[in-house]
C-alpha cells in the first residue's frame, strides 16, 4: 500500500468531503476532522515503528512520473511525484501527526462557519504533511505555497480583532521568501540532470530498474565530457539527485566547477543565501521575523497551536533537506554568519519576550529565541548540533503546542491576554497553574523534558565546532538564564501572590476534561522524549552522518 | 541484591516520594508524610546495603548505555566509591530527620502534600548528583535541584518575598550554570565522554592541554552558583523565605555543598594557579559571610550567613579529603542549628500574632523555656565555632592544615593570606555565634506581644531530630581522640589505602583553639549592643548592572522591534502600495491615455460630422447643391 500517499490524499479528500456536506451534518465536523487526524497519527506512529534506523537513505519510497516535457534544445523536463522519509523528515512527520491531532481537540471551540474552518484545516493538514514527505523539490514547492491557502483564510477568518492586517501580513511575508526558493529551483533545474532518466535516454539501460551505480558514474562522465546532446538530457526536480555534483551540467550556472558570478557573486553563494533567507522567513530568524507575533496574536488558538507546532519546522527543515545538503561547501563558509544570526535570534527574542505583556506575544518571541537554537545547532556542522536541532524542532513542537494551548485556556476564560491583568492564579485554577509550569519549565530547557535536550546538544555543538567562535556559542548559551528569567517572571506575575483577575467577575474554571486530554499527552510527550532522547536521535543518527559526509 | 538494583531503589524510592504525594493531593496530606519518611527510611537501608557491600571494592562503577549520537555513545553510569557512599547516607539519614521535624513544624499546612512531594523530589534529584559518574547526566539532576529548590523557596506562594526569593535562586544559579555547562563541553571535547574517574588517566591524551585548566574554571562556576560563593552568594539569604526545615536541608546540609562535591569531583583539572583562584573564591566568601553574619537580626539570616561562610571554607579546602570531612559536620551540626532554630520559631508562632517570629530583638531568655533546644543549640554552635571535643574542631583544623603545608610547601603568598584570613574566620564565626546565642537564649524576653509562659517545647518529632543533631556534633563521634583530628576514622573510610599521615601542626590547633575563645569573649563583651544598621549588600549592585539594564535593553528592543523592524515592512508594504497606486494611475492616464485619446479625437471627428448629418432634408439639399457647384467648377476648370 503506498502509505505516504494515504497519508497526503486522506485529509485532501476528507477536505472535500466537509466542503460539500450539507449543513445538517455541522455538528460532526469536527468529529469527522479528529477520526481523519487520528488515522494519520495512527499511520504516523506506524511508520515510526517501521522506520529502520540503520538506514540513512529514504525509505518507503513512492515514485510516479507525473510531468514529462520535450523542451528542445533545454532537454526534456521532468517531475515527479516522489514520496519518501529519512531521519530528518520522520521526527518532522510524526510530530505533524501528533500536532494535528492536538489541535483538531483544540479546534471543538470553533463555533461558527464549522464546514470552512474544518475543511480547511484538513487541507492544511494533507499539505504539511505532504511538505515533509515530498523529494521532489517541485512538488514539495507546491505543498509548501499550497499551505498558505488554508492559513490564511484560517488567521483571515477565524482571527482575533485585527486579523485581516495579521494574514495578509503573514501571507505576503512568506510568499516573499518562497519567490527566493522559487528562483533557486528554477536555477537547480537548470543546472541538475537526472541521471537514471537521461542513461535511459540516451540508450545505455532499456529500463529505470536496470540501474546501477556504473552506469550513474558513466553517465556523469559522459555530462562532464559534453558527450550527451542537449535534447536527450533530462533535468530534475529530484532532491535525491541535487546533492551529488556529478548530476550538474558542467556549464550550468550552479555547478561547483562553473564558478559562475552574478553580481561578483558566486552563483552558488548566492543561491544557498536566497534558500536561507526563504527558508529563514519561515524559520523565523531575526531580523525576518516580525509577522509572527502578529499572526499568532490573531490566529485562533488551534491554528496558532499548528503554526507553531509544525509550520516554523517547515524552515529549519528546508535549510536540512535542500539549502545545506546541495550547498555544502557555501553553507561552511558562511558557517559562522548563519551561527551569528541564531545567537542574534536567541538573545533578542529572549530580550523581546521579556519586555511583553501580551501572554502570547511573550510565546511567539520565545518560539523564535527556540528557533535561534536550531539555527545554531546546523549552522555549526557538528552531529551533536544537527540531531539537536531536530531534536529542538520536535521539541519546540510539542512544547509551544502545549504553551499556546495554555494560553488559550486562559483566553477563553476571560478574552484577556495580558499578563499584569492576572495574579495568584495558583489559588484558583491548581491544574492548571501546574501545567502551565511544566511547560515554562520543560521550555526554560529543564532537564528531564526534552527542552533540555535540544538545547543543549545545539549548544554542544556550537561550542565544539571548529567553525565558530566559543565565544559567539557562550552567549547563546547566556539565553538560558533570559529564557529562565522571563518564564519564571510571568509564572510569578500570573500565578503567584494574591488572587486577582482584572475586569472578571465570575469564578474561574479549572482544566476541563477536554483541555486535560490535550495537556496531559503533551507534558507526557515532553517528559518521555527528555528521559529518552534516543527516540529520536536513533531516527536521526544515520541520516545525518550521511549528510555530515558531505561537509 | 546485586548493586545495580540497590542503586536503581535507590533512587527510584524518592522519586515514588515524589510521585505518590502530588497524585494523592490534599486530602492525603498525613499519609503523604508518613509514607515520604517511611520511603526515606527504606532508602537509607538501601543505602547502608550498598554501602556494606560496596565500599573500598576495587571497580566502584557501573555503566548503562542511553543513547547513541554520531559515533559517541552517551552513557550514564553510577559510582560506589566512599565519597558517593558517604553523601547518599548523609543525604538520606538528614531528609529523614528533617521530615519528621516536618511532621509537626508543617501539620497546619494545607498543602502538607505538595511539601513532603517537592522533599522527596529534591532527595532524588541529589541523590542523581552523588550518584552520577559523568557531568552531563550530573548537569541534569544538578538543574533538578535547582528546580526543588525553587518549589521549596517559594512554598508559600501567595507571600511576595518568597517568589521573589525562589525566582532569585533559580536565575542566580542558572548565571553560575551557563559557566558550568560550558566546561561540561569544553570537557567533552578535552576528554571525549569520559567519566570524572578517568580525567586523571585521560590526562596524557589531551592535545591542547591549555584548555584543561579553562575547563576546570569553567565547571567551578557550578559550584559559586550552587555553593553560593562570592559573587553569586547573593540567593542563599533570600532564600531563607521558604519553611525552616526546608534550610536546614536543602539550604545548609546538602543541595549548597553540592558545589564542594563537584569540585571533589573535577579536583584533578586544577592546576596549581587555579586552586589558588578557587581557594581565593572561597575565602572572600568565607570572610564575607562571618563579616555579614555579625551585622544581622534574623535568626535564620545569621545562620544563612554563617553557612555562606562555612561553605566558603570548603571550597578554600578545594573538595579534598578535609573539605568533605568539614562537609560531613558542618551537615549535622548546621542542620541542628537551622531545626533549632525551627524550634524556636515553632514556639513562639503559636503563642501571639502580629510580630516576626525570627526576629532576634524579639526573643531572649528563652533558656528556661526551651530548654533541650538551648542545650542542643550550643552543642552545635560550639561544634561550629570549632571549640575542641566538638566536630568543627576536627575538620575545621583539617583543612586549615592542609592550606598551611600547601603554603609551605609552594611558597605561595596567596596561600598564606588565605591561611590568615582563614584564622580571622575563625575568631569571627565564634563572635557571631556567642552574640547569636546571647540574644536568643540569655537576658530578659523582650516581646510583648507574645506570651512568655505559653512558650514550650515540641513534641518528640520536634526534639528527637535536634537532639540527634547534637549528638552528632559532639567530637567522640568522629574520633577517640577528639584532640586529634589525625585519629578520626574518616581519613580511613574515605581511603583505606593511605597509611602515612602527615606530621601534626600542634600549634595551629593550639591558635586556632584560642582565637574561637577569644572570639567568645568578644562576643560576651559585646553581647547587650545590637548592631542595628544594615551593611550594603551586592543586591543593589546587580540590581543597577545587570537587572535594570536587562530590563531596559529589553524593553528597548521591543519598542526598536515594534517600531523599526516591523516599521521597516510595513513601510515596505505601503511603498508597494504607494508604487502600485502610481503605476495604476500611469495605467490610467498615459497607457490607457493614449488610445482614450485617440478615441475622443475619433468621438470629436465623429461628433463634427455627425452634426452635418443631423437629419435635416434642406440642409442635405444644400449641400448636395454646394456639392454639385463644387464638382462642376472641378470639371470645368481642371479641364
Amino acid at each position: 500500500m503506498p502509505i505516504l500517499s494515504v497519508l497526503i490524499f486522506l485529509p485532501l479528500i476528507a477536505s472535500l468531503v466537509v466542503a460539500f456536506s450539507p449543513d445538517q451534518f455541522k455538528a460532526y465536523f469536527k468529529w469527522f476532522t479528529l477520526g481523519v487526524t487520528a488515522i494519520e497519527l495512527a499511520i504516523c506512529i506506524y511508520l515510526y515503528q517501521n522506520f529502520n534506523h540503520d538506514v540513512a537513505d529514504y525509505q518507503f519510497l513512492e515514485q510516479l512520473d507525473w510531468i514529462t516535457l520535450p523542451l528542445g534544445n533545454l532537454g526534456i523536463g521532468s517531475i515527479d511525484y516522489l514520496l519518501g522519509v529519512d531521519g530528518i523528515s520522520m521526527p518532522m512527520v510524526l510530530l505533524t501527526g501528533i500536532v494535528m491531532f492536538v489541535g483538531a481537540l483544540s479546534s471543538f471551540q470553533i463555533e461558527q462557519k464549522e464546514r470552512g474552518y474544518f475543511s480547511l484545516y484538513l487541507l492544511l493538514t494533507g499539505s504539511v504533511i505532504g511538505c515533509f514527505m515530498a523529494l521532489d523539490m517541485f512538488l514539495f514547492y507546491l505543498f509548501f505555497e499550497f499551505m498558505l491557502l488554508p492559513m490564511y483564510f484560517l488567521i483571515g477568518i477565524w482571527g482575533g480583532p485585527r486579523k485581516e492586517y495579521a494574514s495578509i501580513k503573514f501571507f505576503l511575508y512568506t510568499l516573499f521568501g518562497s519567490i527566493f526558493i522559487l528562483i533557486v529551483m528554477i536555477a537547480l533545474y537548470l543546472s541538475v540532470v537526472d541521471p537514471v532518466e537521461t542513461a535511459v535516454r540516451i540508450g545505455l539501460i532499456n529500463d529505470v530498474s536496470e540501474i546501477t551505480p556504473q552506469i550513474i558514474t558513466e553517465v556523469q562522465n559522459l555530462l562532464k565530457d559534453l558527450k550527451i546532446p542537449s535534447e536527450q538530457i533530462v533535468h530534475t526536480f529530484d532532491l535525491r539527485f541535487m546533492p551529488d555534483a556529478g548530476n550538474f551540467l558542467p556549464d550550468s550556472w550552479l555547478n561547483i566547477l562553473s564558478g559562475t558570478q552574478i553580481f561578483s557573486f558566486s552563483a552558488r553563494a548566492l543561491a544557498f543565501i536566497l534558500l536561507m533567507i526563504g527558508f529563514g522567513i519561515k524559520l523565523p530568524a531575526v531580523p525576518v521575523h516580525t509577522w509572527l507575533p502578529d499572526a499568532h496574536v490573531e490566529a485562533p488558538t488551534p491554528v496558532s497551536v499548528v503554526l507553531a507546532g509544525i509550520l516554523l519546522k517547515i524552515g529549519g527543515y528546508g535549510f536540512l533537506r535542500i539549502a545545506y545538503p546541495i550547498f555544502p561547501e557555501v553553507a561552511t563558509e558562511y558557517a559562522f554568519v548563519i551561527v551569528a544570526f541564531g545567537v542574534l535570534s536567541i538573545i533578542y527574542g529572549a530580550f523581546n519576550a521579556l519586555a511583553m505583556n501580551d501572554l502570547k506575544k511573550m510565546i511567539a518571541y520565545s518560539s523564535v529565541s527556540h528557533m535561534g537554537f536550531v539555527l545554531l545547532g546546523i549552522g555549526s556542522l557538528t552531529s551533536e548540533g544537527i540531531n539537536g536541532a531536530v531534536y529542538q524542532m520536535f521539541s519546540h513542537g510539542v512544547l509551544s503546542a502545549m504553551l499556546f494551548l495554555l494560553v488559550g485556556v486562559l483566553y477563553d476564560r476571560t478574552h484577556d491576554r495580558r499578563i499584569d491583568s492576572y495574579q495568584g492564579l495558583a489559588n484558583k485554577m491548581p491544574l492548571y497553574t501546574a501545567m502551565t509550569a511544566i511547560a515554562f519549565f520543560a521550555s526554560l530547557g529543564l532537564p528531564a523534558f526534552s527542552g533540555f535536550i535540544g538545547e543543549v546538544f545545539t549548544l554542544m555543538g556550537g561550542f565544539n565546532s571548529p567553525l565558530i567562535p566559543r565565544w559567539l556559542t557562550a552567549i547563546a548559551a547566556f539565553g538560558l538564564v533570559l529564557g529562565a528569567g522571563y518564564f519564571l517572571w510571568t509564572l510569578q506575575r500570573i500565578f503567584f501572590g494574591k488572587y486577582w483577575v482584572r475586569q472578571f467577575e465570575g469564578t474561574l474554571e479549572d482544566l476541563t476534561f477536554r483541555e486535560k486530554s490535550m495537556l496531559y499527552p503533551l507534558a507526557i510527550l515532553a517528559f518521555v522524549f527528555g528521559i529518552f532522547p534516543h527516540l529520536i536521535f536513533d531516527l536521526t543518527n544515520a541520516t545525518i552522518s550521511e549528510l555530515l559526509k558531505l561537509f | 541484591m546485586n548493586p545495580s538494583t540497590l542503586i536503581w531503589l535507590i533512587l527510584l524510592t524518592p522519586l515514588a516520594g515524589f510521585i505518590v504525594p502530588i497524585l494523592l493531593g490534599k486530602k492525603y496530606n498525613a499519609t503523604a508524610a508518613w509514607l515520604s519518611i517511611a520511603l526515606t527510611g527504606l532508602n537509607l537501608i538501601f543505602s547502608i546495603l550498598l554501602l556494606r557491600q560496596n565500599l573500598h571494592i576495587a571497580n566502584p562503577h557501573l555503566v548503562f548505555n542511553w543513547f547513541i549520537l554520531g559515533k559517541e555513545s552517551y552513557s550514564f553510569g553510577f559510582l560506589t566509591d566512599s565519597l558517593t557512599l558517604m553523601m547518599l547516607i548523609l543525604v538520606n539519614f538528614i531528609a529523614l530527620l528533617v521530615q519528621i521535624f516536618s511532621l509537626e513544624y508543617m501539620e497546619k499546612e494545607p498543602d502538607q502534600y505538595r511539601y513532603v512531594g517537592f522533599l522527596s523530589l529534591f532527595v532524588f534529584s541529589m541523590l542523581g548528583i552523588v550518584l552520577t559518574d559523568n557531568l552531563l547526566v550530573m548537569y541534569a539532576f544538578w538543574e533538578l535541584v535547582g528546580l526543588s529548590s525553587y518549589l521549596l523557596i517559594g512554598f508559600w506562594y501567595q507571600k511576595p518575598e518568597a517568589v521573589n526569593a525562589s525566582k532569585k535562586a533559580f536565575l542566580v544559579n542558572r548565571v553560575g550554570d551557563v559557566g558550568f555547562l560550558l566546561g561540561i563541553f569544553l570537557a567533552y571535547y578535552l576528554f571525549g565522554l569520559s567519566n570524572f574517574l578517568s580525567f586523571s588517566t585521560e590526562m596524557a591524551n589531551v592535545s591542547d592541554t591549555s584548555l584543561v585548566p579553562v575547563a576546570g574554571l569553567l565547571l567551578f562556576c557550578g559550584c559559586i552558583g550552587k555553593s553560593a560563593q562570592f559573587p553569586l552568594h547573593t540567593w542563599l539569604p533570600d532564600a531563607m523565605e521558604g519553611p525552616t526545615p526546608v534550610s536546614a536541608l536543602i539550604h545548609a546540609a546538602t543541595m549548597v555543598v553540592a558545589g564542594v562535591y563537584l569540585l571533589a569531583r573535577i579536583h584533578p583539572l586544577l592546576g596549581f594557579d587555579e586552586s589558588v583562584m578557587v581557594a581565593s573564591v572561597g575565602c572572600i566568601t568565607m570572610l564575607m559571610g562571618s563579616v555579614y553574619a555579625i551585622f544581622q537580626t534574623d535568626i535564620k539570616k545569621t545562620l544563612a550567613y554563617s553557612t555562606i561562610s562555612q561553605v566558603g571554607l570548603m571550597v578554600v579546602g578545594l573538595g579534598s579529603d578535609a573539605s568533605i570531612f568539614h562537609l560531613l559536620t558542618h551537615a549535622f551540626f548546621k542542620a541542628g542549628l537551622f531545626l533549632s532554630a525551627g524550634s524556636i520559631i515553632h514556639a513562639l508562632h503559636h503563642v501571639g500574632h502580629d510580630f516576626d517570629a525570627q526576629d532576634m530583638r524579639l526573643m531572649g531568655g528563652l533558656r528556661k523555656r526551651l530548654p533541650f533546644t538551648f542545650v542542643c543549640y550550643i552543642v552545635c554552635s560550639l561544634a561550629l565555632a570549632g571549640i575542641p571535643f566538638f566536630s568543627g574542631f576536627l575538620s575545621k583544623d583539617s583543612i586549615l592544615a592542609q592550606v598551611i603545608a600547601q603554603a609551605e610547601q609552594h611558597q605561595s603568598l596567596a596561600l598564606q593570606v588565605i591561611s590568615v584570613v582563614f584564622f580571622i574566620g575563625i575568631l569571627l564565626s565564634a563572635f557571631y555565634m556567642t552574640r547569636q546565642v546571647w540574644m536568643i537564649f540569655f537576658g530578659e524576653f523582650r516581646n510583648e506581644k507574645a506570651d512568655e509562659f505559653a512558650i514550650h517545647e515540641g513534641s518528640w518529632k520536634i526534639t528527637f531530630p535536634i537532639g540527634l543533631l547534637a549528638i552528632l556534633s559532639l567530637g567522640f563521634v568522629f574520633t577517640f581522640n577528639p584532640l586529634n583530628a589525625e585519629s578520626a576514622w574518616f581519613w580511613e573510610f574515605m581511603k583505606p589505602e593511605m597509611i602515612e599521615k602527615s606530621s601534626e601542626n600542634h600549634w595551629v590547633a593550639y591558635l586556632s583553639t584560642a582565637l574561637a575563645f577569644a572570639g567568645i569573649a568578644l562576643g560576651y563583651v559585646s553581647r547587650n549592643k545590637v548592631f542595628e544598621f544594615t551593611v550594603p549588600t551586592l543586591d543593589v549592585l546587580y540590581q543597577k548592572v545587570f537587572v535594570n539594564p536587562v530590563l531596559k535593553l529589553s524593553a528597548w528592543l521591543q519598542i526598536f522591534d515594534k517600531d523599526f523592524l516591523d516599521r521597516f515592512v510595513n513601510i515596505f508594504a505601503k511603498l508597494q502600495v504607494l508604487i502600485a497606486n502610481m503605476i495604476a494611475w500611469f495605467d490610467a492616464k498615459f497607457i490607457d491615455g493614449i488610445p482614450n485619446t485617440m478615441a475622443f479625437f475619433a468621438g470629436l471627428i465623429g461628433k463634427i460630422t455627425r452634426s452635418v448629418q443631423a437629419g435635416k432634408v434642406q440642409l442635405y439639399v444644400a449641400m448636395s447643391f454646394l456639392g454639385l457647384i463644387a464638382l462642376v467648377i472641378f470639371i470645368v476648370f481642371s479641364s
